[in-house]
């Protein structure tokens, strides 16, 4: 047998991939036990057990205790084209709720200076919101908006009213273009409990500067998303020498 | 090929070689855009254009009064578009070589042959490389091609060619493609070959790329190690 390449288990976890696709699950239902999927797959139970977490690596089952259930659909966040996260996940059928955990004005921190083009120390807002879509937290995140350039925001309730739509009607500041940098984060113990992590799932942190027409950039960002439960979707251009 | 880019897609270009030779290394600062513009006799909006394009690259950065600099530390990875990673390293000066895993004609199962749109059963070929930038693993790519889309596939050896190279030998049109990232726990012997511990998490993008008559013509699963790389994007 191959190191890297197990015919048996990659036959065994197709056949259940098939299974999961043309059955009538819905999130949430009871997949098999390790012995049950050994007799539909006519399999050794040990290797039942290996298609079984292979099937939770891909995300199609979630573990629960010592039984496995029908994952959810992760949530594909589109990153070829410019919109709000909420914008986003509407038109894919997720309205997405938010909850204000910090509005303020604060000093910028080093990062936020340095991405915002600032003074260390020139006064930013920071507003940071836990999104969330049908009661499952989505992301946590982090906007820094130099203050000098949205006088009075703090009027604003951002659980209710979108970021780039107040920032675009009553700042005449459009979101153009977004530079994006990706990174996999170990959450903080409070982050994990806001995105209502299991012990140890890691996150995506994805790292953001948004810039008007003009080229000029007006925001910061850090947006952390659980890994099991988000995609990010490109079309990428097919640009210069491959 | 090169007749058919844009003014500002040449200089890209050019400046990538100059990356990638090391007439322009790490750390370094480009020349301005006055003298990209008189040197190549062109107008400073297509070099701002191209040094735009090179910035979302994450090849090169901009300090603001001082000018363009070229990117150190982790590899780079660019989700936005579509390149050969060997391309990639190579233009930030990296010596990249790939260990071939595993590389046999298999016939297509459910999922992939789903992924493919042809009959299960159909032949594909299966390539499994670890692409390894300055002697560190970076990433391990798991992709599948039809079978005839290159004459005397199995004959080639993938631990110096590059695939696209192949395609295009064989008259391959690549004309658009789709990408998913998400992060992917790796385990046992594909842990060990990116020199991951067991159970890290890694990002996973997942490329489908297609001909001109639009049917798929690889399908990658790129295993990339976080520690590493850095995927960046961009959207407008």
């Amino acid at each position: 047998m191959d190191k890297f390449v197990n015919p048996q288990l990659e036959d065994a976890v197709d056949r259940a991939l098939e299974m999961l696709d043309t059955g009538s699950y819905v999130p949430g239902d009871p997949f098999f036990s390790p012995v049950q999927l050994a007799e539909k797959l006519q399999i050794a139970p040990e290797l039942a057990g290996r298609v079984l977490e292979q099937l939770e690596t891909l995300v199609r089952l979630d573990r629960r205790g010592d039984r496995y259930v029908i994952a959810p659909p992760p949530v594909v966040r589109n990153t070829w084209a410019m919109s709000s996260l909420s914008a986003a996940l509407a038109e894919r059928g997720y309205p997405l709720t938010s909850r204000v955990l910090f509005f303020g004005i604060v000093e910028a921190p080093k990062a936020a200076s340095a991405m915002l083009e600032l003074p260390l120390g020139e006064k930013v807002y920071l507003l940071h919101r836990v999104r969330s879509s049908r009661g499952l937290p989505m992301a946590l995140e982090q906007s820094y908006l130099p203050v000098s350039r949205f006088p009075g925001l703090m009027e604003y309730d951002f659980a209710a009213r979108s970021l780039y739509q107040t920032l675009e009607e009553k700042y005449q500041t459009r979101a153009a273009s977004q530079a994006l940098e990706f990174f996999v984060e170990e959450p903080s113990p409070e982050e994990s409990r806001l995105l209502a992590l299991a012990p140890g799932e890691p996150v995506l942190l994805t790292v953001g500067k948004t810039c008007s027409p003009s080229g000029r950039v007006f925001e910061y960002s850090l947006s952390r998303a659980p890994a099991r439960r988000t995609v990010n979707e490109c079309r990428p251009e097919l640009r210069g020498k491959l | 090929m090169q007749q058919l880019l844009s003014i500002h897609a040449q200089l890209e270009n050019l400046i990538r070689d100059k990356i990638a030779s090391g007439e322009y290394p790490v750390g370094s600062s480009l020349p301005s855009e006055r003298k990209l513009a008189e040197t190549y006799g062109i107008n400073r909006l297509t070099v701002r254009a191209a040094l735009k394009n090179l910035q979302q690259e994450g090849l090169v950065v901009a300090e603001h009064g001082r000018g363009n600099f070229v990117c150190s530390s982790k590899v780079r990875v660019s989700f936005a578009t579509i390149r050969g990673f060997g391309a990639q390293l190579k233009q930030q000066g990296v010596h990249h070589v790939s260990r071939v895993l595993y590389a046999q004609k298999v016939p297509a199962g459910y999922a992939i042959s789903r992924k493919f749109d042809l009959p299960r059963g159909t032949d594909l070929f299966r390539l499994i490389r670890v692409r390894i930038g300055n002697g560190r693993a970076l990433a391990i790519d798991d992709t599948y091609i039809p079978y005839t889309a290159i004459s005397g596939v199995e004959e080639i050896d993938f631990a110096t060619h590059s695939l696209y190279t192949a395609l295009e030998a064989n008259h391959v049109q690549l004309a658009n493609a789709q990408q998913q990232l998400t992060i992917r726990r790796l385990q046992g012997e594909w842990a060990a070959a990116l020199e991951v511990p067991e159970n890290a998490p890694v990002f996973c993008v997942e490329h489908c790329v297609f001909d001109e008559n639009r049917r798929m013509i690889e399908h990658t699963l790129s295993y990339v190690n976080p520690d590493r790389s850095t995927i960046s994007s961009y959207l407008k």
